[in-house]
């Protein structure tokens, strides 16, 4: 199984959105990362097959994804990075609505639903309505439609965006699980999603893929780059301008510990410390932060 | 096998010439591929009438529901009631009730057409086996067959109690109704979005003001010597429907095209 992405291109009139992109997609979890306005999002909808590429195209299996048609959203399941609700629907009527979308029949519909809803510990609110749920569970519920024909590709846009910690450790079990033998594209700013459960990862910007790898060779690119070092607290302003400040910790006696990302040390008594992937997130998108989750 | 694919491996084929195909190297390559296509999970997929009728529950209820509501007003208006006693409407007003009736039962899509876009349903829909033509295409029908009912009942009533023939009627009836859904379909497709549902609403009840105005100050094109304009406007409206119809269709095959059709 494999999709392929061909030098894909989306031009607009006044900006190149993704640029000659090529990727090759094999069965695993693959993270997408990259900076708000990198392009993930158009490339994610042009993959999904509902943007049409200026140039480009994208293979499953060796066949356009346009040529395959309904046979390539059969095996697809979606999740965008924006989506709604109808207001009167509750979060059964919304699966059984997606299921018939899915063409899923009605005997297989109810017995999917249950079980998804027992995995994503949904199935207390099942007969709530969408919209009086919280932002988190309203995501779960984004997530149980696009796992609902048990897809054999997973694009997720942004999926654990407002899911608390424990959320995110649950989602990122469902999906190990589940992407054993599918393909599976998660694009998000959280580093720490991705960094666990990613065999690969592509880091996109302006539009273009600038690095493909696992997590352990994107890491070893900072090796020697990230450093850790104590200061007084009054002196952090001054070095905040200097140097990439990945974190900042509070120690006794008014000093701070900084973990910052340099090509060589700049603060003093600064130490090498072992890389992460959130360090070249920083280091490659340097105008731009990193979503700092708590690593649990 | 898909059409599409089918023709894309015929003109391959065609455009090798100088090819030779070993009988032998076929039969094992069918042979292959059934092998490949029955390891493959087995997917049972409802077909499209299937389809419909669950889509019945999700927008057929609604839309019916409010279209009851009119049907128990063409009762009303034009069948039980003597339409004399109904305030100071007289049989000779008929022909302006039907138009405005008409454009109420065109009204009664408004709601459910652009629902998707308004919702932020749209990429999740699009990306389903189903596809957004077809939705759109499913959700106009069970409109269309509420709406065609409507029609038809309000037509007999209005037959009954009408001074002049079933055909004047059907054309008082039928081209403010293709006005309306013309010029929804055209808001709906250009207008702002989040903006659509109330100026087709404000649209339509412009539409119903000026087939009052027209009545009062130009009667005469309410008589038989006007039917066979009426007539070819409701011809060429049909045909802009029809085409309207099949560009929102096109259109909404891709996001970036169809951000405003649905």
């Amino acid at each position: 199984m494999e999709l392929t992405i061909q030098e894909l291109t989306k031009r607009y009139k006044d900006k190149t959105a993704v640029n000659n992109v090529s990727l090759t997609l094999t069965p695993g979890v693959w993270g997408l990362l990259g900076a708000n306005g990198a392009g993930k999002t158009t490339l994610m909808r042009m993959v999904a097959g509902i943007l049409t590429p200026t140039s480009g195209k994208v293979q499953y299996d060796g066949i356009e994804i346009k040529t395959l048609g309904e046979a390539y959203r059969d095996v697809f399941g979606y999740l965008p990075q924006n989506f709604g609700f109808y207001p009167e629907f509750t979060v059964t009527d919304y699966l059984q609505y997606m299921a018939s979308l899915k063409g899923l029949p009605k005997k297989d519909t109810n017995l999917k639903i249950d079980e998804l809803l027992h995995q994503l510990t949904l199935a207390d609110v099942r007969s709530k309505h969408i919209r009086k749920l919280s932002g988190g569970m309203q995501r779960r519920v984004g997530i149980a439609q696009a796992l609902l024909n048990d897809p054999d590709i997973l694009i997720l846009d942004e999926p654990t965006s407002g899911l608390d910690p424990g959320e995110r450790i649950r989602f990122r079990n469902i999906l190990s699980e589940f992407a054993q033998q599918r393909i599976v594209l998660i694009s998000t700013h959280i580093v720490s999603d991705v960094e666990y459960i990613a065999n690969r990862n592509a880091i996109m910007k302006d539009g273009k893929i600038i690095a493909v790898d696992t997590t352990d060779e994107l890491v070893k690119m900072m090796d020697g780059k990230v450093w850790q070092g104590t200061i007084p607290a009054e002196q952090l302003h001054h070095y905040e301008r200097t140097v990439r400040v990945v974190s900042v910790r509070n120690e006794d006696g008014g000093n701070v510990s900084v973990r910052y990302v340099a090509e060589n040390s700049s603060l003093p008594n600064s130490q090498a410390t072992a890389p992460r992937l959130e360090d070249l997130y920083l280091w490659l998108f340097r105008g731009e932060e990193a979503v700092k989750e708590d690593v649990v | 096998m898909n059409k599409k694919l089918r023709s894309e491996l015929q003109a391959a084929l065609k455009s090798q010439t100088d090819l030779k195909i070993s009988e032998e190297h076929l039969m094992q390559t069918i042979r292959a591929s059934r092998m490949a296509y029955q390891s493959r999970r087995q997917r049972e997929r409802i077909r499209y009438p299937a389809f419909l009728l669950r889509q019945v529950r999700f927008v057929g209820a609604p839309v019916w529901l409010l279209q009851g509501f009119l049907l128990l007003c063409a009762f009303w208006l034009f069948g039980f009631g003597d339409i004399g006693t109904v305030s100071n409407l007289a049989p000779r007003h008929l022909p302006v009730l039907l138009g405005c009736f008409a454009v109420f039962i065109a009204m009664t899509s408004i709601p459910f057409i652009g629902r998707s876009a308004q919702y932020r349903m749209l990429e999740t829909e699009m990306a389903t086996r189903i596809s957004i033509p077809k939705l759109l295409l499913t959700r106009i029908f069970i409109i269309g067959i509420g709406n065609v009912l409507l029609l038809t009942v309000s037509f007999l009533l209005a037959s009954t109690k009408a001074e002049f023939g079933a055909g004047s009627v059907a054309l008082f009836l039928l081209l403010p109704y293709l006005v309306a859904c013309c010029g929804c379909l055209f808001i709906q497709a250009y207008a702002h979005r989040g903006y659509q549902g109330f100026i087709s609403t404000a649209f339509c009840f412009s539409l119903t003001a000026l087939l009052f105005v027209l009545y009062k100050t130009a009667p005469m094109v309410y008589e038989q010597a006007f039917a066979p304009i009426w007539g070819a406007l409701c011809t060429l409206c049909a045909v802009i429907l029809i085409i309207g119809i099949y560009r929102l269709l096109d259109k909404s095959a891709s996001l970036d095209l169809s951000l405003n059709g649905i």
